[in-house]
C-alpha cells in the first residue's frame, strides 16, 4: 500500500491545478484543464519519493503565501491575485528548486500531448505515412 | 552459438553499452574475443516498434541524474546521458564535428586560466584522424568540409542533409555579419547507406530514430556484434563494483546485479573496459575500495573524479513573420558555424564556441527555457508561432579544475546499498566568460536572420559531462595512459569522454568514439599479452 505521506492531498492537487491553468490558460487553443497533464506530472513524481515531498512542502507554502497576501487558498483566488502571486515565484528563493522544476515538468508535459501539439502546428508522427519530405525543405540545398 | 566462455572467465567484461562500449563490443567480438556485456537499461530490438514520435518517449531513454547530491552552481541535472543498449545515442541529436588540432593543445596555447587544470592531451590530432575517418565511416556522417577545417580532411561519407527554411535564413543571417556557415556534420543519412534509409525529417531524433536514419550504435555495432555469437549482451544488469581478488595489478572481473531478480552475480574477465559515463565511472571506481586501493580503485593520487567539466549550452530563439516549418526536420546542427571556436576579439575568454541550429519538435523545451519568464497568453500566444521561429543554440566550451569533480557520499546509498555520487561543480570565470559571448553572439545572429523578437536563455545550462578519468603520461595528474589503460593495472581500461583532458566547444560523441576505437584497436593489436598473462 502506498504510504499516505507520499501522496498529495486533493488540497495539493486543486493547487497544482490552479498552477497549471494559470500558466497554460485555455483560449482558442487548448490549455492545461483541457488535458491530462496534471495527473501526467503526478504520475512522474510517484516514482520519485524525494521530488513528491518537495511538492507537497512547496504547495504548502505557496497556499501559506496566497493566504497571507490575499487572504485565501491560491485555487479560491479571482485570477489577477493569482497570476501575480504565481509570477512572484520564479524570483523567490524559497521556492527552488521547486519552481524550475514544476514549471519545466509542466511544459515538458503540456507540449507532447497530441491535441496540444497539433494546436501550434507540430506535425504530429508521420513515419508510418512516409515522413516529411515535400514541401518541407528550402528550395536550395546546401 | 554459445555466447558463454568455456572456462568461465570472459576474454572482456564491457560495463556500460552506450556511445563508448558499443564500440568496443563490435571490434573486439569481430577481433574473436569472447565479450560479456553489462547494460543498466533495457535492449529496443525493433525501433519502428519500440520508438514513438512523441516528445515526452525520449525520457525512458535517458539517465537520471536526480539522485545525485548536487553543489556548486553549474549542474542543473540537465540529462545528457543514456540508459539502455546504445545509451545516449538513442536519444542524441547526432552531430559530429571533429576536434581541432587546437583543442588538445589548450595548456600550451592559451596557459592555464584561473582555476582550471587544464593540461594538453596526450595524443595529437594527427594519431587520432584514422579513427575519425573509421568512426564517421561506422555512423554514416553526412557534411561538407566546413571553413575551418584542414583541406587534406578526408571526404565525409555521406552528402551533407539538404538547408531546411530556416537554416537558409540562419545563414544569411550570418553572412551579414560576416560570419561562415556550413552545413553540420551530422550522423543521419542524407542518403540510403549501409542497409539504413534516408532521414524523413519526422522531428522526433530525441524519442529515437524508428528507421534507424540516424546512427543508433544498438543497431548498427551491437547487433553485428550478437550476430558473432561472442557476446554475451546482460541487459538490466547493474555493475556495482569492479573486482581485485588476487594483486592490486590486476582486475578479476566484476560484481553485478540483475535489476529484475535482484540476484547478485560475479563475473570474471581478463580484461574489464569500463564505459558507464563521466559520473558513473568515477562513482563505479571510488565504490570499489579494496585493500589494495583503500581510497577507491586506482586513486592512490586522488585522481579520480577530479577535473569534470561541461559545455555551457545556450539556447537562442527568435520569431520572424514568415512559416518557417521549425517543427520539420532533424534536430540539430543543419546549420552550423565554428568561426568562434577559439578566442578572439569578440571572445576573450579562453576556448571557444559553436554556433548550431535547431529543428524539429522540441517545443516543450521553448516553452521550458528560453520563454520561462513568460505564463498565461503571452507564453501560449508566442508558442503559437513555433514555425516561425528561429532556434539557434550554443556550446561553449568550458574547463576541468581540480575541485570540480565526482565524489561518493557514504551516508546515501542507493537501493542497492552503493554509496551515490555527489557532483560538485561551480562554474570558473572563464566558463561564464565564454557563455556570455556565445549568449551575445546568438542575439546578434538572429536579429541580423530577421527576428522581430528574440529570447536567449541565460545564465547558461550544462551539456555533455566530461572529465573525471582523464588521460595523461603522469599518473599523478591523471587516471589512465593515452590508450584509456589504467595506470597501475593494466587489465582496466576506460572508454567515453570521461577521458577527456579538454572538451572543445563541439559535442563529443565522434571524439569518444574515434577513442574508443583507438583503445580497442590498441586492445586487439597488443592485448594477447594481457590475455596470455591472465
Ligand atoms: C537529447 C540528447 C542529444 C544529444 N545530442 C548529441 C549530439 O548531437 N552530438 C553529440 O556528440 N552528443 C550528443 N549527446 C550526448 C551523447 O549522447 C553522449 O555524449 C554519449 O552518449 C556518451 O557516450 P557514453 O558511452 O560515454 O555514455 P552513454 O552513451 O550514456 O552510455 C553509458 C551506458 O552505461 C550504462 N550504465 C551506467 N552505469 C552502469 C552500471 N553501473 N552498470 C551497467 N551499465 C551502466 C547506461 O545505462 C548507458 O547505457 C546527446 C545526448 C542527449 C541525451
Ligand atoms: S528527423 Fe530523421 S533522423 Fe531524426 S528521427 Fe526523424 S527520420 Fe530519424
Amino acid at each position: 500500500m502506498t504510504n499516505p505521506s507520499q501522496r498529495l492531498s486533493p488540497a495539493d492537487y486543486e493547487t497544482v491545478d490552479a498552477l497549471a491553468a494559470t500558466l497554460l490558460p485555455s483560449d482558442d487553443t487548448p490549455g492545461a484543464a483541457d488535458t491530462p497533464v496534471v495527473p501526467m506530472i503526478i504520475g512522474i513524481l510517484k516514482g520519485h519519493p524525494e521530488q513528491l515531498e518537495l511538492f507537497r512542502s512547496a504547495l504548502a507554502r505557496i497556499n501559506g503565501l496566497a493566504r497571507g497576501t490575499y487572504g485565501d487558498e491560491l485555487a479560491r483566488l479571482p485570477p489577477p491575485s493569482r497570476e501575480a502571486l504565481i509570477g512572484s515565484l520564479s524570483a523567490r528563493q524559497e521556492f527552488h528548486p521547486f519552481w524550475p522544476m514544476f514549471r519545466t515538468l509542466l511544459m515538458l508535459c503540456f507540449y507532447s500531448i497530441p491535441k496540444v501539439c497539433r494546436s501550434i502546428g507540430l506535425p504530429g508522427p508521420s513515419i508510418d505515412q512516409g515522413g516529411l519530405l515535400p514541401g518541407t525543405r528550402g528550395e536550395e540545398s546546401a | 552459438m554459445s555466447s558463454s566462455p568455456p572456462e568461465g572467465v570472459y576474454d572482456a567484461i564491457i560495463v556500460g553499452m552506450g556511445a563508448a562500449g558499443s564500440v568496443f563490443a563490435h571490434e573486439l567480438t569481430k577481433a574473436g574475443w569472447q565479450v560479456l556485456a553489462l547494460e543498466r537499461g533495457p535492449r529496443y530490438p525493433r525501433h519502428l516498434k519500440d520508438f514513438t514520435e512523441n516528445d515526452m518517449s525520449m525520457w525512458r531513454l535517458l539517465w537520471d541524474n536526480s539522485p545525485y547530491q548536487v553543489e556548486g552552481n553549474g549542474f542543473h541535472r540537465t540529462p545528457d546521458l543514456g540508459l539502455g543498449v546504445g545509451g545516449g545515442t538513442l536519444s542524441w541529436l547526432a552531430v559530429s564535428p571533429r576536434f581541432f588540432e587546437g583543442d588538445l593543445r589548450f595548456r600550451s596555447r592559451h596557459g592555464r586560466p584561473v582555476g582550471s587544470s587544464v593540461e594538453d592531451w596526450p595524443l595529437s590530432l594527427a594519431e587520432l584522424e584514422p579513427c575519425y575517418d573509421e568512426a564517421e565511416a561506422q555512423m554514416g556522417v553526412s557534411g561538407q568540409r566546413g571553413p575551418w577545417e584542414s583541406e587534406t580532411r578526408r571526404e565525409f561519407p555521406n552528402p551533407p542533409m539538404g538547408y531546411y527554411k530556416s537554416s537558409l535564413l540562419l545563414r544569411d543571417g550570418m553572412a551579414r555579419l560576416g560570419i561562415r556557415s556550413a552545413p553540420g556534420p551530422v550522423a543521419i543519412n542524407s542518403k540510403p547507406y549501409q542497409g539504413r534509409g534516408p532521414c524523413l525529417n519526422c522531428g522526433y531524433c530525441r524519442s529515437g530514430c524508428r528507421v534507424d536514419a540516424k546512427y543508433q550504435a544498438d543497431q548498427v555495432l551491437v547487433a553485428p556484434a550478437l550476430a558473432t555469437g561472442r557476446l554475451d549482451l546482460r541487459t538490466e544488469a547493474l555493475v556495482t563494483r569492479v573486482e581485485m581478488l588476487r594483486t592490486g595489478t590486476r582486475v578479476d572481473g566484476v560484481t553485478w546485479v540483475e535489476l529484475r531478480t535482484h540476484r547478485e552475480h560475479r563475473a570474471f574477465g581478463k580484461v574489464v573496459i569500463v564505459c558507464n559515463n563521466p559520473i558513473e565511472t568515477p562513482r563505479l571506481f571510488l565504490n570499489s575500495a579494496n585493500a589494495f586501493h583503500p581510497h577507491g580503485l586506482a586513486n592512490a593520487h586522488d585522481q579520480v573524479g577530479r577535473h569534470f567539466f561541461c559545455h555551457s549550452r545556450t539556447l537562442g530563439l527568435g520569431f520572424t513573420e514568415q512559416e518557417l516549418e521549425t517543427s520539420v526536420g532533424h534536430g540539430m546542427g543543419n546549420l552550423m558555424s565554428l568561426d568562434f571556436h577559439e578566442s578572439g576579439p569578440e571572445q576573450p575568454g579562453s576556448g571557444g564556441f559553436s554556433l548550431l541550429s535547431l529543428n524539429g519538435t522540441g517545443a516543450s523545451l521553448l516553452a521550458a527555457e528560453p520563454l520561462r519568464h513568460y505564463m498565461g497568453s503571452g507564453l501560449k500566444e508566442r508558442m503559437k508561432q513555433y514555425n516561425k521561429a528561429l532556434l539557434l543554440v550554443s556550446f561553449g566550451e568550458g574547463l576541468p579544475s581540480p575541485e570540480n569533480r565526482i565524489t561518493v557520499d557514504r551516508s546515501k546509498l542507493d537501493s542497492h546499498g552503493q554509496p551515490i555520487a555527489r557532483v560538485s561543480y561551480t562554474l570558473l570565470e572563464n566558463d561564464l566568460c565564454v557563455s556570455r559571448a556565445a549568449g551575445r553572439k546568438l542575439e546578434e545572429v538572429l536579429w541580423a536572420s530577421g527576428a522581430r523578437e528574440v529570447h536567449v536563455l541565460t545564465p547558461a545550462l550544462e551539456a555533455h559531462p566530461m572529465g573525471t578519468m582523464r588521460m595523461g603520461a603522469n599518473s599523478r595528474l591523471s587516471v589512465t595512459n593515452p590508450y584509456g589503460q589504467v595506470h597501475g593495472i593494466d587489465n582496466l581500461f576506460i572508454g567515453g569522454a570521461s577521458l577527456f583532458v579538454t572538451g572543445s566547444c563541439v559535442p563529443p560523441t565522434l571524439t569518444l568514439h574515434a577513442l574508443a576505437l583507438r583503445t580497442a584497436r590498441h586492445l586487439v593489436h597488443q592485448g594477447g599479452a594481457l590475455l596470455r598473462r591472465h
